[in-house]
C-alpha cells in the first residue's frame, strides 16, 4: 500500500520541551539526546542502546501541534518514532504502529468530539462464529435450515456494523474539522474524501499494529502520509497552496 | 479548448486542505463555466448550517454561494440550475447570497424562487436578507411583475401583536398597550419599506397603493387601543400631521413610518395619473379609520388641481368642517384651497363657521366652556382663510382673536413645545449693576414674588443676583455687611458667589465677607416667622451655614484670593460654630447615607462634614503661615490647640455619632500626621476603632482614607494593622457602597506601592493574605497597577517615565511576577489565575523590563492556558523585539495565536503583526525564516490574506 504524496514541511531546528521527565533537543544535522528526569542519559544507565533521536522540520512541527493538545498524545508521537528507530528490537514496526493507532484514536477525545463505545468487530465476529458453529442446520428435514434465532443475533450484527461504521467516518470528519487552522468546515463532499483519507492512514497502521507484512520503507512512507496529512490542516501552506490554486484556476479559464 | 472539467476539478480537490482554501478557490473564479463541474462534484449541495456557540449562534459564509451571486449576471441559466438543487437553510449568510443571485439575474427566471424566499424570510436570522429581498422586489416591481412583487412586500412586511408591557409596581401599574411590530427588525422594515415604495408603486400602481393600504389597516388592528368596532384611532394625537412636520415623533411605531410611505405612495398615484385621483381617494377613505381618511384629504390638497369639485366638496362639508379627527389635514385644505372656491361656496363655509359646530364636536377643553370654545373653534377655522375674509368677518374675526379665542397654532388642535423652565427673575443681572447699594438693598427687601408657575421668584432673583455678584466681587464685598438681615435665599445666593470667585481666583476684600458670614452663623439655623413660599430655595440658615464652610474651604487654600493670615481669629470663629452644627443629623444620615451615598461624599453635602473639612483647611492654612510651626520642631496642635480640641471632641461618639463626619479624619489622615504626629499616632485607635460594636467608624474612615489618599510610607507605619484588617474584609461585602472596585482597586494599589518600596516583602502577611483572600478582578487590577506603573500611554504611544524606577524596583516587581506565576502554575490554572495573569499583557509593553524576561514569562503564561489583555500592545512590543529575539517573539505570538481563535490580536494591530512577520521572514536564520514562514500561513488559513505579500515579497 503507497500513500499519496503531499508536499513536505521545511526542514528546520528548534528545541521543545516534551514533558515534564523528558527534553528533547532536535537538529537537522545532529541527534538529539533524550534524558530521563534523573538528568542522566538513559543509554548510559543501561537502557536501549541508542535512543538518541532526530527531527526533521515536518516532526518538529507535528510535535508543537501535538503538544498543544496534550503530552500524551505527543508521547505517542514521540514513542512510534523512538519504536522506529529502535532496529534492533524485532517488532519496533508493529510497535511503532500500534503507538500510532493510539494516537489516531485518542485523538477526538482531546477536541470533544463524541465518541461511542461500539465495540471491536473482531469480538461481534467471533462471537457471530461461536453461535454459527452451535447451529443446528438440519430441521425438518432440510439441512441448509437456520434458526430464527440465529437469523436474529445475524441481522443485529448487520445493523451494528452498518451503524457503527459510519459513526468511525463522522469521528474521523469531526477530527479533522478540529485540526483545521481556518476554524472553519470543509464543504461536506470535501470533508468525505478528507475522511476516507484519514481512515486509510488509520488502516494501515491497525493492520501493521497486528503484524501485517510492513516493511521500513512503508512505514516511512505512511508516517509520512499521517504527519503531511495532520499538518496540512493544521498548520497549512495556505499561500503555496493559493498560488497552486491560482494555476488550476489560470488553467481551467484560460479560454473562459 | 481549455475548459474547466470534471478532471480539473478533481485536481482542485486534491489540493484544497483546508476551509479557507476552499474559499480562495472560490472566491477568484472569474468564469461560470465552473459551475457545472462543480455541481457534479457536489459542491453546491451543502449549504453549511448554523452552528450554535455559547448561547449564540455562528453563521458561517459559503464562499460557493458567493461565487454563485457573483456568476447570476453572466450566466444566469446555469446559476438557476444550481439554485434549484441547493436545499433551503436558515443560514442567511447563504440565503442572502442566493437573493444577491436571484436579483442579478432576468426577473421572469428568479420568478420561481418566490416561495422559497419567502420560506427564507420565515427563518429565525435575518442581517441583510430584508434589503436584499427588498431589492429583489424592486426587480420585479420594475418589470410590472406584480403578483411576485406583491407577495414578496406581503411576506417581507407582514406585522404581528407585539406584548403589552405592564409598567409599575405595589398596585400603581399601568398596562402599556400591545403594538403592531414587524417581523424583521424594525430598522430594516422602515428602511426597506421605504426604498421600495417609488418602485413598487411605479411598476403596480393602484395594486400596491392598496397592499400599502391593507398594511396600514393590519397595523391599526393589531394595535391594543385603536377602537376596531368604531374606528377611533385618536391619531391627531400621535400623529398630528400626516405630512411630514416637526410635530410628529418619528420614534412613535411602525404606524407612523406606514403612514408616510402610503402618503407618498398615494401622491405618487394620483400625480403619475390624475385620472385615478378619485380611485386613489376612495380607496382609502373606504376603510373607514380616521389615519386614512386624513391621508386622503391630505393627497387631494398636494395633488388635486385647481377648481377641483374633489376640493371643493371636501372643503364646503359639515362633516368633515366638523370632524375633530382630520382637523389638521382640513384646516391646511382650506387654508390652501379656500382661494380656489367660487364666491357661493366660500360664503357656504363662512356660513358653517360662524354656525359652529355642535357640541359634541368641540373638544373636551372647548365643551368645558361652551360658549368660549365655540369662539375658540371659529377663530381657529377662520385663521385659515384669514388673508381671503371679507372685511366684516375680518372685524369678526379680529375680534376674536382680541378676545385671546386664537391660540397659537390653529392648525392643530395639540401642540407640543419643548423648553426647560426654570425658576425666573423679575430683573436682570445688568440692571442690577445699575443700581445703587441702597436701592438694592431697597429691591430686595420689598420685592414680593406674585404666586404662579413660571412666575418670577425669589430663586430666581437670587440666582441673578448671584451672577451679579460673580462678575463683581469687590464691589459687593465692601458693602457685604450691609447684606446682613436679607431673605436667606439672597444672603446664600451672594455668599456662593463669593466661595465661586475665591475658586477662580479672584482677589477681593475677605474681612466685610468673613463679618456677614460671621452674622448668618450667629442666627443659627432657624428663621423666626419666615415660611418657605414657591419661589424660595431657602426656608432657614442651614443652606448659606452649608455655603460658609465651602466658602472657608476656598479662602483657606493656598493662591491669589487666600485669605490673609492676620484674620486667623475671625476665621476660626466663623468656623467654630459650623463645626457643631445640627446636620448631619443621625435620622438624616441614615435615610439620605446608608447604602445611597458614601459616607465621605455625603460628608461634604453636608454643614458640620464640610466644616470638618475645612476645619484641616484651617489647620494646614495656619502651619503654612505659623513661622514657629515651620521649624518643624513643634507638634503642630500645640499651635492651634482650638483645633486639637475640636478634632479630640468629634472622635467621642457619644459627642458626634456621624460616620460621615468620622471619615474625614481618614480623608485627610497624612495630613493630620504631617500637622502633628504625635497626635495621630496616639489617635489612630479613635480614628479607626478595634470593636465590632464601632465597625462603621472603622469602616467610614478606612474607606476615605484609601480612596482618597495616596499610599505614604509613614501612614503605612502607623497603620500596618489596619490594612491586615482590611484584608479580611476584602472578601465579604464591599465597604464603598457605590464604587467597590474603585476602593478595593486603590486598596490594592497600596499595598503594591508599599511592596515596590520595600515596605512589605512578598512573605509579608499582608501580602500573603491579600493574594489569598482577594477577588481575582482585584488581584488582577494589583497586578495590572504594577505593569502600568512602568510607562505612560500618550496618544496611544508608550512613553517611558521622566523619572526612570530604580533596579531594585525592577526586581522587585519581577519577583512578584514570577511568584504570581508559580502560585498559578502550582495550583493549575483555574479562572482566577487565568485572570491575575492575564494581566501580563500591561506588563509587557513596559520598556524597564528584559526582552528575554518578558518573552519567556509571557510564553510561559500563555502556555499555561492565559489569554493576555491589551492585546495590541502586546504585538507592538513583540514588532519591535522581533529583530533581536525573533525565535522567541515567534513562539510567544504563535502560542497567542493558537490560543486565540478569534484572532483578535491580528485584528486589533495588523500592521504590527505584519512588521514582526516581516522582520522574522527576513533574518539570516533558516529556522527562523521557516518558522515565521508556517505562522504567515497559519494566518492565511484564518483568512488574513493580506500577509500572502509578505511572502511573495520576500522570495523576491
Amino acid at each position: 500500500m503507497t500513500p499519496k504524496q503531499r508536499p513536505t514541511q521545511p526542514k528546520r531546528t528548534t528545541r521543545v520541551k516534551v514533558s515534564g521527565d523528558a527534553i528533547v533537543t532536535a537538529n537537522t544535522d545532529q541527534p538529539a539526546a533524550i534524558r530521563g528526569s534523573s538528568g542522566k542519559d538513559r543509554a548510559a544507565r543501561g537502557g536501549a542502546p541508542d535512543e538518541r533521536i532526530s527531527f526533521d522540520g515536518q516532526q518538529q512541527a507535528l510535535l508543537r501541534v501535538l503538544m498543544d493538545m496534550s503530552e500524551d498524545i505527543a508521547n505517542m508521537y514521540i514513542g512510534a518514532l523512538m519504536a522506529r528507530q529502535a532496529e534492533h528490537n524485532p517488532d519496533h514496526l508493529s510497535q511503532a504502529c500500534h503507538s500510532l493507532r493510539e494516537l489516531i484514536d485518542n485523538v477526538p477525545k482531546y477536541f470533544d468530539v463524541p465518541v461511542e463505545s461500539a465495540g471491536r468487530l473482531g469480538d461481534h465476529v467471533s462471537a457471530l462464529i461461536t453461535r454459527w458453529k452451535r447451529e443446528s442446520r438440519v430441521r425438518n428435514g432440510n439441512d441448509e435450515a437456520v434458526s430464527e434465532g440465529f437469523l436474529r443475533e445475524f441481522a443485529a450484527f448487520v445493523e451494528w456494523q452498518e451503524s457503527n461504521f459510519p459513526k468511525r467516518r463522522e469521528i474521523a470528519r469531526r477530527t479533522i474539522q478540529e485540526f483545521d487552522a481556518s476554524g472553519r468546515s470543509l464543504p461536506e463532499r470535501i470533508e468525505e474524501l478528507h475522511a476516507q483519507e484519514w481512515m486509510e492512514i488509520r488502516g494501515f497502521f491497525v493492520q501493521a499494529t497486528h503484524h501485517a507484512s510492513c516493511t521500513l520503507d512503508e512505514f516511512d512512507q505512511w508516517i509520512d502520509e499521517f504527519e503531511t496529512f495532520l499538518l496540512s490542516k493544521a498548520r497549512p501552506q495556505t499561500f503555496r497552496t493559493a498560488d497552486r490554486i491560482d494555476a488550476l484556476i489560470r488553467e481551467g479559464e484560460a479560454d473562459a | 479548448m481549455p475548459k474547466p472539467d470534471d478532471d480539473l476539478v478533481q485536481r482542485v480537490l486534491q489540493m484544497v486542505q483546508t476551509a479557507e482554501d476552499v474559499d480562495y478557490f472560490f472566491d477568484n473564479l472569474t468564469s461560470p463555466e465552473w459551475i457545472e463541474p462543480l455541481a457534479k462534484a457536489h459542491l453546491f449541495d451543502s449549504p453549511p448550517a448554523p452552528i450554535a456557540v455559547d448561547g449564540g449562534v455562528q453563521l458561517p459564509a459559503w464562499s460557493a454561494s458567493r461565487y454563485l451571486g457573483r456568476m447570476a449576471p453572466l450566466a444566469p441559466l446555469k446559476v438557476r440550475d444550481v439554485l434549484r438543487t441547493i436545499p433551503d437553510t436558515d443560514n442567511v449568510r447563504v440565503t442572502q447570497n442566493l437573493v444577491d443571485a436571484l436579483v442579478a439575474m432576468p426577473p421572469e427566471m428568479a420568478a420561481e424562487f418566490v416561495p422559497r424566499v419567502v420560506s427564507w424570510l420565515k427563518g429565525p436570522y435575518q442581517l441583510l436578507l430584508p434589503t436584499k429581498v427588498s431589492d429583489l422586489l424592486r426587480r420585479f416591481a420594475d418589470e410590472a411583475m406584480v403578483e411576485e412583487a406583491i407577495t414578496l412586500a406581503e411576506s417581507l412586511f407582514k406585522l404581528r401583536r407585539g406584548e403589552s408591557i405592564s409598567v409599575g409596581e405595589d398596585g400603581f401599574t399601568h398596562e402599556w398597550p400591545s403594538e403592531a411590530l414587524p417581523i424583521i427588525d424594525q430598522y430594516e422594515y422602515e428602511r426597506a419599506l421605504a426604498r421600495i415604495r417609488p418602485d413598487l408603486i411605479a411598476g403596480t400602481g393602484m395594486v400596491g397603493l392598496e397592499f400599502l393600504r391593507d398594511l396600514l389597516v393590519s397595523a391599526m388592528e393589531l394595535e391594543e387601543r385603536s377602537s376596531q368596532s368604531e374606528k377611533q384611532d385618536l391619531s391627531w394625537i400621535w400623529r398630528p400631521a400626516i405630512e411630514p412636520h416637526a410635530q410628529n415623533d418619528p420614534g412613535m411605531g411602525i404606524r407612523n413610518v406606514i403612514i408616510s410611505v402610503l402618503r407618498d405612495a398615494a401622491i405618487q398615484v394620483a400625480r403619475a395619473d390624475r385620472s385615478l385621483l378619485r380611485l386613489v381617494v376612495g380607496s382609502l377613505e373606504s376603510t373607514g379609520w380616521p389615519v386614512l381618511r386624513r391621508i386622503a384629504v391630505d393627497v387631494i390638497r398636494e395633488v388635486a388641481p385647481r377648481r377641483s369639485a374633489l376640493v371643493s366638496a371636501r372643503i364646503v362639508s359639515e362633516s368633515s368642517m366638523y370632524d375633530v379627527d382630520i382637523h389638521h389635514e382640513y384646516w391646511m385644505l382650506l387654508n390652501e384651497r379656500f382661494g380656489q372656491l367660487t364666491p357661493t361656496q366660500q360664503q357656504s363655509v363662512i356660513g358653517l363657521i360662524r354656525r359652529g359646530p355642535p357640541l359634541y364636536r368641540l373638544t373636551d377643553a372647548e365643551v368645558d366652556d361652551s360658549e368660549v370654545g365655540r369662539e375658540a373653534w371659529q377663530a381657529r377655522m377662520l385663521s385659515a382663510i384669514e388673508r381671503e375674509l371679507p372685511t366684516d368677518v375680518h372685524d369678526w374675526f379680529d375680534e376674536l382673536v382680541s378676545k385671546g379665542r386664537l391660540n397659537e397654532h390653529p392648525e392643530f388642535l395639540s401642540y407640543t413645545t419643548g423648553m426647560w423652565v426654570g425658576p425666573t427673575s423679575p430683573v436682570g443681572d445688568a440692571e442690577f449693576g445699575e443700581m445703587t447699594d441702597d436701592e438694592l438693598i431697597e429691591f430686595l427687601n420689598s420685592w414680593e414674588p406674585e404666586p404662579g408657575w413660571r412666575k418670577p421668584s425669589r430663586e430666581g432673583l437670587g440666582r441673578t443676583l448671584s451672577e451679579a455678584v460673580r462678575q463683581s466681587p469687590e464691589r459687593y464685598a465692601e458693602h457685604a455687611e450691609s447684606f446682613r438681615a436679607l431673605d436667606p435665599t439672597y444672603v446664600n445666593a451672594i455668599l456662593d458667589a463669593f466661595r465661586t470667585a475665591g475658586g477662580n481666583g479672584v482677589v477681593f476684600s475677605w474681612e466685610p465677607v468673613l463679618n456677614l458670614a460671621g452674622w448668618v452663623v450667629a442666627q443659627g439655623s432657624k428663621v423666626p416667622n419666615l415660611e418657605k413660599d414657591v419661589g424660595s430655595s431657602e426656608s432657614d440658615w442651614t443652606g448659606p451655614r452649608g455655603t460658609i464652610a465651602h466658602l472657608l474651604d476656598v479662602g483657606l487654600k493656598e493662591g491669589p484670593s487666600e485669605i490673609l493670615f492676620e484674620l486667623r481669629e475671625l476665621v476660626w470663629s466663623v468656623l467654630e460654630p459650623l463645626l457643631e452644627d445640627r446636620d448631619p443629623t443621625v435620622e438624616d444620615e441614615a435615610r439620605f447615607g446608608g447604602s445611597n451615598m458614601d459616607p465621605q461624599s455625603y460628608a461634604i453635602n453636608t454643614v458640620r462634614g464640610q466644616a470638618m473639612e475645612t476645619a484641616v483647611k484651617y489647620g494646614l492654612w495656619v502651619h503654612r503661615h505659623d513661622s514657629e510651626l515651620k521649624s518643624g520642631q513643634l507638634p503642630g496642635f500645640d499651635r492651634m490647640p482650638e483645633l486639637r480640641a475640636v478634632l479630640d471632641r468629634h472622635l467621642v461618639v457619644r459627642h458626634d455619632r456621624s460616620v460621615a463626619v468620622r471619615s474625614m479624619y481618614g480623608r485627610w489622615l497624612p495630613w493630620l500626621l504631617l500637622m502633628d504626629s504625635n497626635w495621630t499616632q496616639v489617635n489612630i485607635k479613635r480614628i479607626f476603632p478595634s470593636r465590632q460594636a464601632s465597625a462603621q467608624y472603622w469602616e467610614a474612615a478606612w474607606e476615605a482614607y484609601i480612596a482618597f489618599c495616596p499610599a505614604f510610607n509613614s501612614v503605612f507605619e502607623a497603620t500596618r494593622s489596619e490594612y491586615l484588617r482590611a484584608i479580611g474584609r476584602l472578601s465579604g461585602s464591599s465597604p464603598d457602597r457605590r464604587h467597590p472596585m474603585m476602593y478595593q482597586q486603590h486598596f490594592a494599589q497600596h499595598l503594591m506601592l508599599f511592596y515596590l518600596r520595600g515596605e512589605l516583602e512578598l512573605r509579608d502577611k499582608l501580602l500573603v493574605e491579600f493574594f489569598k483572600v482577594a477577588p481575582a478582578d482585584v488581584r488582577a487590577s494589583a497586578l495590572r497597577f504594577v505593569g502600568r506603573a512602568f510607562y505612560r500611554i500618550e496618544a496611544g504611544e508608550i512613553v517611558p517615565l521622566d523619572d526612570p524606577p530604580s533596579q531594585v524596583i525592577i526586581e522587585r516587581a519581577c519577583a512578584l511576577w514570577e511568584s504570581r506565576f508559580l502560585a498559578a502554575e502550582l495550583i493549575g490554572l483555574d479562572d482566577s489565575g487565568a485572570r491575575e495573569l492575564a494581566e501580563f499583557g500591561w506588563w509587557f509593553p513596559a520598556p524597564v523590563f528584559e526582552p528575554t524576561w518578558l518573552l519567556s514569562n509571557l510564553g510561559a503564561a500563555v502556555r499555561l492556558g492565559t489569554t493576555v489583555e491589551a492585546r495590541h500592545l502586546v504585538a507592538r512590543r513583540l514588532a519591535e523585539l522581533a529583530p533581536s529575539e525573533p525565535a522567541a517573539v515567534l513562539e510567544a505570538f504563535d502560542l497567542m495565536l493558537r490560543g486565540d481563535s478569534e484572532s483578535w490580536m491580528v485584528l486589533s494591530a495588523p500592521d504590527e503583526v505584519q512588521l514582526m512577520l516581516h522582520a522574522a521572514l527576513t533574518n539570516s536564520d533558516p529556522t527562523v525564516r521557516a518558522y515565521a514562514e508556517e505562522i504567515t500561513n497559519t494566518l492565511g488559513a484564518r483568512g488574513f490574506r493580506q500577509f500572502r505579500t509578505l511572502l511573495t515579497d520576500v522570495e523576491h
